[in-house]
């Protein structure tokens, strides 16, 4: 088993250059992120190295010869106004970008191979030593377990990790990631203290091998097509953005519906624009012999506005930056970035929160338009990707918050079931009765008087004489027909009452008979030699007989069971109610929620950082996983030898080449903003700059430089503004490698690539 | 022999840097001076990942923030 195979066992391989790691310190801090911010970057066309001998002056970057247009790219980072999210999105590196760099590479490759054979071995090994640490044989075993695990539920899918994922047992990594109490740095430390005992050995000690290292295995031949350093970093960060920040997934289904509808608003923009152009430039269609027809459809305004001139059009394209229209402008770009976000495999994190903020505009105008259909597709999809935007379940938590208020449904439905009985009797009862009425009316004229006759009423009053008698009411004739009718019903309701009172049918009882048919207020007769049995008169003209002593119990028992039916129909109301106001209570709480998270940007900022907060914890986490492991094979020599070496003073040569590291540390603000070190003196107004700047860039990069030579460099790069601009932090950077940071890279690799051209012209004419 | 770059002053740098939390840092930092040169070569890849989270971060929050006003 080689030594430099073992993980973490190589300290004493490192010799004085860092480049030979395979680490070019200038691409880990900045070449990567360029790679990933601008996508459609020019690429070399001999690609340049990314790493020197020792002895040479440093290598900034990748960027290397191309700096004419990189330092464009690198300084100015903002983006056009057409398409500003395609071209920065960090995001989503693009596959297109990494191959041709991988192609470039190649070519390079060779010819570096040509020019430094010792340089390029050397460089390879040791990417292959960072990127293939498989000669250990039970590394190697427990990476290949794991893979087969992973191969084994999944078989035609990369592993997934969520940003959201922490580190489980699952994922044979961290048992324990969080308990109540602790600190993060305790939970670090147990990390730690549980690798170290669990080993590496065995197939059950997945712990080392995240599937990041898996990864490798799954596509050898890939490797070896690519400049292995290149693929490395692609790699790298494709692992970041793909496997650390994954939240902002979207179903294909849900983004073929967004994708439609907004496809649908941006087509109604555009229909609006035409006929808002039309009622302003109506004179201007007629100029063109257009003839406008008497009755002009909206559809026939936007063909013609829209419709190219070939076809009898006017072929006007809208002008987002026109004042007039620039409403319209503006939502159609905004529709614009978000097809595109949406249409990628890896929706950018921003995207949901976008959109979501973009539907919450339209669902408030489909309410106060009243348009119910599409009201109700927005709410699920709002729904949809606030729950996505967010990570939560937003029905559980509206749920939850109804729990409080509807948790005792029995106490409520029986604390209400007397009044909910109550007003059911009364209701009905005032059916039964109306019924009764609406059948009187209907009777012939001669069966009416019959009846009024056996009422013992008069109900066929005048109208004149009723009319006389609430002559000082001042009604209108609907009012005083509609207080005529009344008066007649009442007339009639006590008229039956009192009938029935006489049969000795009241109250209940007298409701519940004529629920079942009877006609209680009818004449009854006695049958029998001494009458004992009673016809009581049904609906209809039947009769039913009852035994005379029976006709109280029976008469009773009508009116309780009457009542009864109330009893279930009020508790099954009741019931219904309760069940309908919370599940309104739920669903007011889902449409708040959707709402609060859709209008606020600092709730979707949050997560976002919450997000990215999770990601770099786990990153963290691997980490000291890894180094648990990697601690219990420290041998006391080693340890010796690293307290000495890491915590000495760098030598000159070698404090030459890490010029990167040195940006960051100088870069780096102290708390009240200002630079320090050599910087501390900075204006940010760059002739006032310049001889702190041309120091700073003698030391580190040229030793020829002076204040003359570097305000050449700037001016023919137009540098002094984008230096200003940069000192300004255009381009959103707030903190550590910010514009200034980056200025001073592409500087610097100016001066660079300047020097090696001048190199090699002196080369050619030896 | 361990090199400059990766001697626990840069190193304690870049960690200072970067937004992580104190008590990550914490770890880090107490962690650093008894690493090996391999392991330290891990942190700064570790730390790398972390740097482009970052900026990535940034990014995505000035999106949000710039996009938003025209969407509301």
């Amino acid at each position: 088993m080689s030594e430099r195979s073992e993980p973490f066992s190589g300290g004493d391989k490192f010799g004085g250059d860092p480049k030979e790691f395979g680490l070019d310190v200038t691409n880990i801090l900045s070449g990567v992120v360029e790679e990933t911010r601008v996508e459609k970057a020019p690429v070399p066309e001999n690609g340049k190295e990314t790493s020197q001998k020792g002895g040479e002056p440093t290598t900034l970057g990748n960027l290397g010869d191309v700096l004419p247009n990189n330092i464009d790219r690198v300084i100015v980072q903002e983006p056009t106004p057409a398409v500003p999210e395609v071209a920065v999105d960090l995001a989503e590196p693009k596959p297109e970008t990494t191959s041709e760099k991988v192609v470039t590479s190649k070519e390079s490759a060779v010819e570096r191979r040509k020019k430094k054979p010792k340089v390029r071995k050397k460089l390879e090994r040791a990417v292959k030593l960072e990127a293939k640490p498989r000669k250990n044989k039970k590394l190697e075993t427990a990476t290949e377990t794991v893979s087969e695990a992973y191969t084994g539920t999944l078989p035609e899918t990369t592993p997934e990790i969520t940003a959201e994922a922490t580190l489980s047992p699952d994922e044979g990594l961290v048992t324990p990631v969080k308990k109540t109490g602790e600190s993060e740095a305790d939970i670090l430390a147990a990390v730690g203290a549980e690798h170290k005992a669990e080993g590496v050995a065995g197939p059950e000690a997945g712990p080392a091998v995240t599937p990041e290292t898996a990864l490798p295995e799954t596509a050898p031949t890939e490797t070896k097509q690519e400049n292995p350093l290149e693929e490395l970093q692609r790699k790298d960060i494709k692992s970041i953005t793909e496997t650390y920040v994954e939240a902002a997934k979207i179903d294909s289904k849900t983004k073929k519906v967004i994708g439609e509808m907004l496809a649908e608003y941006a087509k109604d923009k555009n229909r609006e624009f035409a006929l808002r152009w039309f009622s302003k430039n109506e004179a201007l269609v007629r100029e063109k012999g257009i003839i406008i027809p008497p009755k002009v459809s909206d559809e026939w305004k936007i063909n013609t506005v829209l419709g190219s001139p070939e076809k009898g059009g006017m072929g006007v394209i809208l002008d987002g930056k026109d004042p007039e229209y620039k409403d319209i402008g503006d939502e159609l770009e905004m529709i614009g970035i978000l097809r595109i976000d949406i249409g990628k495999n890896q929706v950018p994190p921003k995207a949901p929160a976008l959109l979501l903020n973009y539907l919450q505009g339209k669902f408030e105008s489909a309410v106060a338009d009243n348009r119910k259909d599409e009201q109700e597709k927005l709410f699920l999809l709002r729904k949809e990707i606030a729950e996505t935007t967010m990570k939560e379940d937003i029905s559980l938590r509206a749920e939850e918050l109804a729990a409080d208020k509807f948790a005792q449904k029995d106490l409520w439905v029986e604390s209400r079931l007397g009044a909910k009985k109550d007003e059911l009797y009364a209701k009905t009862a005032g059916e039964l009765m109306e019924a009764e009425w609406q059948n009187f009316r209907k009777l012939q004229p001669s069966q009416r008087r019959k009846q009024q006759k056996e009422l013992g009423i008069d109900l066929e009053i005048a109208r004149d004489s009723f009319d006389r008698l609430t002559v000082n009411q001042n009604y209108t004739p609907e009012q005083a027909l509609e207080a005529f009718n009344k008066y007649n019903h009442d007339l009639f309701c006590g008229g039956v009452i009192r009938l029935a009172q006489k049969n000795g049918i009241e109250g209940t009882a007298f409701y519940g008979m004529l629920a079942n048919g009877y006609k209680p207020y009818g004449k009854q007769r006695s049958k029998g030699f001494f009458g004992g049995r009673i016809l009581l008169p049904m609906k209809g003209g039947s009769t039913t007989e009852v035994s005379s002593k029976g006709y109280d119990a029976f008469v009773e028992r009508k009116g309780a069971d009457f009542l009864k039916t109330f009893e279930s129909q009020a508790r099954a109301e009741l019931e219904l109610t309760w069940n309908t106001d919370r599940e309104n209570a739920v669903v007011a709480g889902i449409e708040n929620r959707i709402t609060e998270i859709a209008k606020s940007p600092e709730t979707t900022i949050g997560r976002v950082k919450e997000m990215y907060q999770q990601a770099r914890t786990r990153i963290l986490l691997e980490f000291a996983a890894k180094l648990a492991e990697s601690k219990g094979s420290r041998t006391d020599a080693e340890r010796e030898r690293t307290a000495r070496e890491a915590g000495k003073e760098p030598s000159k040569t070698e404090k030459a080449p890490d010029t990167t590291i040195n940006f960051v540390s100088d870069t780096y603000k102290d708390e009240d903003g200002r630079y320090g070190g050599e910087l501390e003196g900075l204006t940010g107004e760059f002739d006032r700059d310049l001889e702190i700047l041309s120091s700073y860039l003698k030391r580190l990069v040229d030793r020829d430089m002076t204040p003359k030579k570097l305000k050449g460099i700037i001016d023919r790069r137009e540098g002094k503004q984008l230096y200003k601009e940069s000192w300004l932090g255009k381009g959103g950077n707030e903190s550590y490698g910010n514009g200034l940071f980056e200025w001073f890279k592409a500087i610097a690799d100016s001066i660079e690539a300047n020097r090696r051209k001048e190199a090699k012209k002196k080369e050619k004419k030896k | 022999m361990i090199p400059y770059f990766l001697s626990n002053k840069n190193l304690q740098e870049l960690v200072k840097a970067l937004k992580i939390n104190d008590a990550q840092k914490s770890f880090l930092l107490n962690e650093l001076p008894q690493m090996n040169g391999k392991e330290r070569l891990e942190l700064l890849d570790m730390l790398k990942k972390v740097f482009v989270l970052d900026k990535e971060e940034s990014q995505a929050i000035k999106k949000i923030k710039d996009n938003w006003l025209k969407a509301s």
